[in-house]
This record gives structure tokens, sequence and C-alpha cells, in this order.
């Protein structure tokens, strides 16, 4: 009955014109930040932040939150349409709402992506009202060391993306690893490839490298194509905007699974949104009967990855709200943001604010209802976009890639790498390199490096931490699963092979 | 495409010869685990070992496998000479009239459209890098020597 | 001819006393920022130095000490080293302030070649002092200082602290505290604050080096407690956390708080900027929005007195970071 009556008290909030307004303004202007790279949430909170001392906190909350998720499903619009990751937890939207887009299907693509998201963003609302604080402290639990066999698990699934070419796969992973190396350290707190140049001293951000690797890179490929850029446009018919029952079947456990996924790693502090798209996005993959669709333009594969950022933007909430502790940089701003009010959100906001806390929860139904709403009717507008001659379509990614770049340091030096990288990006996909394993690995690496360093100063130099660790053991055990399970596979199928065609075709098993 | 493989091959050789080489001279080991060397001291040997790998594979297969020049490559790099010319003017053009200009040139050059069209595009191209980018979101973007 | 020459005469009296005036002029007129100016946080939105500038770019607005409006701009990355090497790249633009804390003159040493550092820059003025506190869990069976020393002693270099960064504010403290107590105990380094209560309230290490804002909502729902602070003093806030000085030992560390500009601009701008500051930190507004809310000790120094200190502290951890094996 407390819920219940939380619940009201929520809504009564939420639901008051004023709040209904910041609510709108917050989700509208995270679309739009969405869209553009480079400007992320904490960006966009921080500029607002001081257009907002005359509001009440309340309502100023309210209005961060939405930004905080509306940038989610801003982000997929680029991402679809022209292959520019908006936010770098769309990266994996790219994937297959790209070649979705290049099919005529973009209209889908962005349908079942609002779909996916509201969906899964509403069911985490719930679960956040219900388990907020106790989800907080399953997410205490991780350490340096889970995080590190989470890591791991994460490699392993990247066994997916072997292909023809296994080497390649691994030469792509060892390559967004070193960039991640580059930099100061922060465990030794040494640079590491820096070669005394300061501006190299932070290492390179991801958004960076994905606008050039995603972005400008696209430029080139679909310029050796021609086929690509007519593909955009001649299939274009009102009825593909809208999901067929086909696609409805294809997606809707991955909107299922993506969301879990996404909740889950979301509420752990060092987890991210990025991280969780990019684990639904290969667990997908893996639980398909037809891996070999992903990249082809699957709709599952835009599905989970968009269902899991939205809930771990939403489920990222239960530590900063429960605990006061922010996981991501974003929810560091808004942390930032409450304390300039001089409300401490930690343990005791339950019960010293209920009607911020409780109203702010509330007003993520609506804000996510009202993001349906915006997308599904703007969804034919974006899509028109793409009627536009491919050479303006060109000099928008240009632009928005350049901005995106220049706009995370605010230094023209980024835009210059940004380039670098889209001629690496460039080279390796016409040398059949894959691309993903280093965007993976770029992610998932210094998370990786660090907590293996810092579990083993914790535990002395001993490596039986990870296995004495419950949580921990149990991604131990599923890494070691997924590297070896090409070998399962293959043993299964010989064995199967084996089993039903030996009694009857002895012949067949002579052959290799 | 077995040549550019195979120069593919041997850039990431030398790549992760260097890298060997450059993390060698980061202490490997720290007092209660790896140092700041260990990581990429690995990840270099590994892309030593699959460079070889991926040569070898090269150097034992004969047969052609797709081109690497296509009919329309060249039009790509010009368009990747056009971006570098761009970026280099930034800083005298600044963002707005760089980016405006870039658009109305390839449109020009890439797209065959008609001046007019194309001077048109440039000018609102750039308006809206104005408003949208500098005046609303306060990007400090680079504003050139018209200062706009 | 004599109405000419008279002319001539005149018109030399008035440009010889131009001539003159001018430099006069331009000296005694007070220097004024004549566009927007760029304040570069070098830390990520929402961290210490984030709030700092965006706070003061609030309170100087609201006091309207500064004809020109101060633009926030975040610089992350490579422990401040990036937003600083902007800023040093400027020399002699007035028109460019940035927030200095002892971390990036640290993370400078470490970097070695090419890292920027202070010498590099106009040191304007301190605003104010952060404090450093030894935290640990409320459950935890340290109760006070002395507990720590004699489970250190029992198993030297065992316990694990946490803090932020390696070679920063954080390990320095606890060097000090090393040194001062005679133990060992082992550094374990995180990415941010947040990380680090994290890892605190976890159970994964046995305490951590924390600032007020990072653990002040933990502590109110007493969840963690404050076991020391590395000052001469007790803070107002928590008078019931003794100062290491109290206690015996000499760990008192100075984290400024302070505002810089690149080298070469003009001597007149630099005291027109101290002179802003300086009204800004006797403002009500900047104790109450600023010290009081974020758990700050006021701590003003013009530009000399900073100079010394941020030079004393690069010293200081000079010879801790060489003794820690991070310099050469």
């Amino acid at each position: 009955m407390d819920l219940l009556n939380n619940l009201y008290t929520g809504f009564s909030i939420a639901l008051t014109f004023n709040n209904i307004i910041y609510c709108l303004v917050g989700v509208l202007f995270g679309q739009i930040i969405g869209v553009l790279p480079g400007i992320g949430a904490p960006t966009a909170i921080a500029l607002l932040l001081p257009l907002t001392f005359k509001a009440n906190p309340t309502s100023a909350l309210i209005m961060f939150a939405g930004i905080y998720y509306g940038v989610a499903y801003g982000g997929t619009i680029t991402s679809v349409l022209i292959n520019v990751p908006g936010e770098s937890s769309t990266v994996m939207t790219c994937l297959d709402g790209y070649q979705m887009a290049l099919k005529g299907r973009a209209g889908a693509a962005l349908s079942v992506a609002a779909i996916g998201s509201f969906v899964a963003g509403t069911i985490s609302v719930v679960i956040l009202m219900a388990f907020a604080p106790a989800l907080a402290k399953l997410a205490l639990r991780f350490g340096p060391a889970e995080y590190f066999s989470l890591t791991l698990m994460a490699f392993g699934l990247l066994t997916v993306f072997g292909g023809e070419q296994p080497v390649k796969t691994v030469i792509s992973t060892m390559l967004g690893l070193l960039i991640a190396t580059i930099g100061l350290d922060v465990v030794s707190g040494m640079p590491r490839f820096a070669f005394g140049v300061p501006q190299l001293l932070g290492g390179f951000d991801f958004i960076v490298i994905i606008c050039g690797m995603f972005g400008i890179a696209e430029v080139f490929c679909s310029i050796e194509e021609p086929e690509e850029g007519e593909l955009l446009k001649s299939k274009f018919r009102l009825r593909d905007f809208f999901l067929t029952w086909q696609d409805w079947i294809a997606s809707r456990w991955a909107i299922i699974r993506g969301g879990i996924i996404g909740f889950l790693v979301g509420i752990i502090p060092a987890g991210g949104i990025t991280t969780a798209s990019f684990l639904a996005y290969l667990a997908e993959k893996r639980a398909s009967r037809h891996p070999e669709r992903f990249g082809q333009g699957a709709i599952e594969g835009v599905a989970a990855p968009e269902s899991a950022n939205n809930a771990a933007s939403i489920s990222g909430f239960a530590p900063l709200l429960a605990l006061g502790i922010p996981g991501s940089p974003t929810t560091a701003v808004m942390l930032a943001g409450f304390m300039m009010w001089g409300i401490r959100p930690g343990p005791l906001l339950f019960q010293t604010k209920p009607d911020l806390v409780w109203g702010l929860i509330s007003s993520m139904y609506i804000g996510n209802f009202l993001l349906l709403l915006i997308n599904i009717f703007l969804i034919p507008a974006f899509v028109a976009l793409l009627r536009l001659p491919y050479t303006i379509i060109m000099g928008f990614i240009v632009i928005f890639a350049s901005v995106g770049a220049y706009s995370v340091n605010n230094s023209l030096f980024d835009v210059w790498m940004m380039l670098g990288f889209a001629v690496l990006g460039y080279l390796m996909r016409k040398l059949n390199y894959p691309i993903v394993p280093l965007i993976l690995a770029l992610v998932l690496g210094n998370l990786s490096e660090n907590s293996l360093r810092q579990t083993l100063i914790i535990s002395g130099g001993s490596l039986s931490i990870f296995f004495t660790r419950p949580i921990s053991a149990f991604f131990v055990i599923a890494a070691i699963l997924a590297y070896l399970s090409p070998l399962i596979r293959w043993g299964w199928k010989r064995l199967r092979r084996g089993l039903v065609h030996a009694p009857s075709h002895p012949e067949s098993n002579q052959s290799p | 495409m077995r040549m550019a493989d195979l120069i593919g091959g041997v850039v990431v050789l030398l790549l992760g010869l260097a890298v060997v080489f450059f993390s060698s001279q980061l202490p490997y080991y720290s007092e209660y685990g790896p140092g700041p060397g260990f990581l990429p001291l690995w990840v270099g040997v590994v892309i030593v070992g699959c460079a070889m790998f991926v040569l070898v594979n090269v150097l034992r297969k004969h047969e052609k496998i797709g081109v690497f020049f296509k009919a329309r490559t060249k039009l790509g790099l010009r368009v990747l000479a056009m971006i570098f010319i761009t970026f280099l003017l930034l800083p005298l053009l600044g963002f707005s009239i760089g980016l405006g200009l870039f658009v109305g040139i390839t449109m020009r050059i890439m797209g065959r459209h008609h001046w007019a069209s194309c001077g048109l595009t440039s000018v609102v191209t750039a308006i809206c890098i104005h408003l949208i980018f500098i005046s609303w979101l306060t990007i400090p973007l680079p504003q050139g020597l018209i200062g706009w | 001819m004599r109405r000419n020459g008279m002319k001539w005469f005149e018109v030399g009296v008035v440009m010889s006393i131009l001539l003159f005036a001018l430099p006069i002029w331009s000296t005694a007129a007070e220097w004024k920022p004549t566009k927007p100016i760029e304040f570069v946080a070098p830390y990520a939105p929402g961290g210490g130095s984030d709030v700092l500038a965006r706070s003061i770019a609030s309170i100087i607005e609201g006091e309207k000490l500064c004809p020109q409006p101060l633009v926030v701009v975040n610089r992350p990355g490579g422990s401040g080293l990036i937003g600083t090497t902007s800023v040093v790249q400027q020399r002699g633009n007035p028109h460019v302030l940035l927030t200095f804390i002892p971390g990036q003159a640290q993370a400078a040493l470490v970097a070695g070649k090419g890292a920027p550092t202070f010498r590099e820059l106009t040191l304007i003025c301190n605003l104010a002092l952060d404090e450093q506190l030894i935290v640990v869990k409320t459950d935890s069976p340290f109760k006070n200082i002395t507990d720590i020393i004699a489970e250190a002693k029992r198993r030297p270099g065992e316990l694990t602290v946490g803090g932020t960064g390696s070679g920063q504010d954080d390990q320095i403290c606890q060097s000090l505290f090393e040194r001062s107590a005679g133990i060992r105990l082992r550094y374990v380094p995180f990415k941010s604050g947040g990380e680090c209560i994290t890892a605190l309230l976890g159970g994964h290490v046995h305490m951590i080096w924390a600032n007020p804002p990072e653990f002040v909502p933990q502590w109110e729902a007493k969840m963690v407690r404050p076991l020391a602070v590395a000052r001469t003093s007790r803070m107002s806030e928590f008078p019931d956390v003794p100062a290491f000085k109290e206690l015996g030992h000499h760990v008192t560390y100075f984290f400024y708080r302070g505002i810089a500009a690149p080298a070469d601009i003009p001597a007149e701008a630099a005291a027109f900027y101290e002179t802003m500051f300086r009204r800004m930190a006797e403002s009500s507004s900047w104790k109450e929005k600023y010290l009081k809310k974020y758990m700050l000790s006021p701590g003003w120094m013009g530009s000399k007195e900073f100079a010394k200190i941020v030079a004393q502290n690069e010293a200081e951890s000079k010879e801790i970071l060489k003794d820690l094996g991070l310099l050469k």
C-alpha cells in the first residue's frame, strides 16, 4: 500500500501543469541534444543549470531527468539515418539501424527503437519504484573484482564477431585496447603513448573516435559504392514506417531481454549506458537462431540495444537516489544539480524529501510517454530528410561529426584526430577488419584494465579473489564458456550430426 | 587487394613492434599486480603475432579476392582532400562559414547542382550552424577572422 | 606668418601634452575585460572544479562584479592537464581564466615532458581550501586513528585505502600519514570520488580519503563516519572529528582551490581579476552559496601568497612522489 500511496503523491506532483511543461522541455531538449554527437547530457544539464534557479527543485530535476533519458531517444535518429551515433550509447544501433535504412526501412527502425525504449523504460520505472533501495544495495556488491569479470565476459561475447577471419577480429580488439591505453594511466598516474604531446595526455574521447570511424568513414564508403546512396532513396513508402507483424514477433523478446540487461547493467555504478547497449546487442546476437542476420539490418539488433540504453538510463537513478552515488558522468551532473539547491541525494532523501523523489520518478512515466509520442509523430519527418541529395546528407554528416568532435573538449585537435580515425576506419573496412570489436575494446578497455589492477592491489596480488566472490565467479564461468563456445558449438554439431546420420548414412561420418 | 592486404599486414606488424618497444619502457609490474606497461606490452605481442599470421595467410593464398581500388575510389579521396582543406581553413574562416562553404562546394563538385542552389545552401547552412551551435547551445566554436 | 607660427606652437604643445599624458592615462585607467571571459574548468561537469567555476560565474554575475560574463568551459581529461594546457597555450590573452588545484601541479610533475606547469601561468588568487578526511564505514572496527595505526602495525601493508587518482592529493595525504605514524597501508587508486565512496560502502576497501561533499550524504544517513581531518584544527561542520595535529601526527594538507590566467597578461588585468575575486570572496553570497553549501574553508590569498603556497605544495609533493617511485 505504501507503494500506491507513494505513486499517488508522485503523480499528484508530476501531473501539475507546470511540471508537465518542465518535463516536456526536458525531453525535447534531450532529444535535440541527443541528435548532436559530442554534446551529451552532462553538457546539456550543465548549460541549463543556471536557467532553472528560479524554478523549484522538483521541477528542475524533472527537467534534467527528461534531458537525461531523452538523449538516448535522440541519439538513435542520427545512428539510423546517417550512421553517426548522436550519443555513445547509440553506437550499437548504427550496426543494424543504418542497414535497415539502406533497405528503405529507416521508419521501422526508428519506430522499434522508440517503442522498445518506451516499453523498457516504463517497466524500468516500475521496478525502480518498487525496489530502488534494494537495487542500490545490490549495486554495492560490485567491486573491482566484479567489474573485471564482467568485462572478461563481455570480451568473450565478442567471439560472435568471429566472421571469416578471426585473426582480424583479434587485431581489431587489440587496436581498441591500445587506443584505450593512450593518455594518463589512472592506476599509476603515468602517461602512456603520449610522446610529450599534452593533448594526448587525456587520451581519445569515445565520441571523437566513433564520429570518425562511423560517420566520416561511412561517407567515403558510400561514395565508393554509389548503390548505397541510391538505396536510401529508392524505396520510400509510407507503410514502411510501421512495423509489420513479423517485426513485432522478431523484436518482442529482444525488447524484453535488452530491457533486463540494460536495467541490470545500469544499476552498477561504473556500468553505464553504453556498456548496457553493447552487452544487450552481443547477447541478442548470441541468443539469436540467425546470428548471421545481425549487421545486415536485423530488427532485433535495433530493438535490443535501444531498449537497453533506456532501461539503463533509468535504473542509473537507483544508486543516485538511494545512496547518493553518481554512477555515470550524467548522474554526477544531476548530483551537482541537486546540490546547487542544497539537496543532497542520499539514503535519507526518500524520508526527508518524499515528494521530490516520487515526483521525479513519476515524471519518468510521463516523460517516456511524451517521448514516444514525439518520436512516432516525427519519424516521417526525419525519414523524409533522407530524400535530400546524398551530397547534402554528406555535408550534414561532416558538420555533425566535426562539431561533435570539437565540442568534446572544445579543441580543434580532436577534429583532426577524428579525421585520422575516419581514414583508419575506412581502411579497416576495405581490408575486412571488423570495427565493432575495436569500439567495444575501447569502451571496456580502461574499466577492464583498471579494475584488474585495483583488484590485485586489494587482494595483495592473489587471483583467487575472482573465484571466491560469487558474482565474480559467475561472470568468470560465463566468460570461459563464451571463449570456448565456438569449440562447444562445433563439437555439438559434430556430435548431433553423428547421432542423426550415423545409423542411416555411415559414410557421412567420413567427411571432415 | 592481395597487395593491399599485404601492406595492411606489414603496417600492423610495424605498429605492433613499435608498441612492444614503447611499452617495454614502462614499468611492467608494480608492487601487487600488473603495472602500466603490462597490458600494452601484451597487446603489442598479440598484434605482432596476428599480423604475422595475416601475412603468412596472404602469401600462401594466390587467388584474387576483390579489388582495393574501385572505380569511384578517386572520388572518395577527393572528398577526403576537401575535408582536409576545410579543416585547415577552419581557424581562419570559423566553423559556420567554413562548413557552410564545404557543403556548397561539395554539392557543386560532387552533385553538379546549380550554382545558385549551392550558394543558397551554403548560406543557409552557415546561418543554421551559427544559430544552433554558437548562439543557442553556446559551444565556443572558433569564429575565425571575421568573428562570426 | 606670426599667426601661423602661433598655431603650430599650439598644436605642438597639445601634441606633446598628449604624448606625455598617454602612457599615464593607460596606466592610470583601470583595465577592464572587453569581451566575455572564457573560464576553463579542466575537469568534467559535476566535479569540484566545475562546481567552483559555475558558482563563481553565477555569483559574479549576481553581484555585478564584472562588466563581462564569465563563460564556463569544461575541458576534462588527463587529470586536468588538457584544460590547463589549453590555457597555457593562450599566453598573453587576458580573457581566459582557469581553476587551479594541487592535482594539476602534481599531474604535471608525474607526466613530465610536455606537461603544463604552474610556472607557465599567472596565478591570480586562492579562494578556498578543501578538506581531506579519512572516512570508514559505520560498522568498521576502526573507531579512531589509533585503531588504524595499531592494526596497520600488526598487518603492515594490508589495510586498503581508496583514493582518487595516483600521485595526487589523496595518495600524498596517505604518504604523509604513513610517514608520521610509521606504518604502511595499501593505496587503491580510483577514477573519481564517486567510485571511492562506492567501493567503501560496498566493503571493497577499509577506508578512503574524501572531501566533505563526497561523503556527507552517506554520513548523514549514518553509513560512514570520518575519523580525522588533515589539518591543524577541527572543522566546524564536524566538531567531533579530531584533526591529525591534535593526535600528534603531522598530516596537514593545503588543498587550495584557486584561479590562474595565462602567462604574460598585462599586470593591470591581473590586478583587475585579483580585486574582482577579492570582492567576491568577501560577499555574503559566496559564503552562503559556495563555502557553506560545499563545506569548504575560506582561504583567501592574493597572488603573491598563492604563488608561494603553490610552489611550496609542489615541492612537498615532488619529494613524496619521488619517495613513491612515481618520479625519478
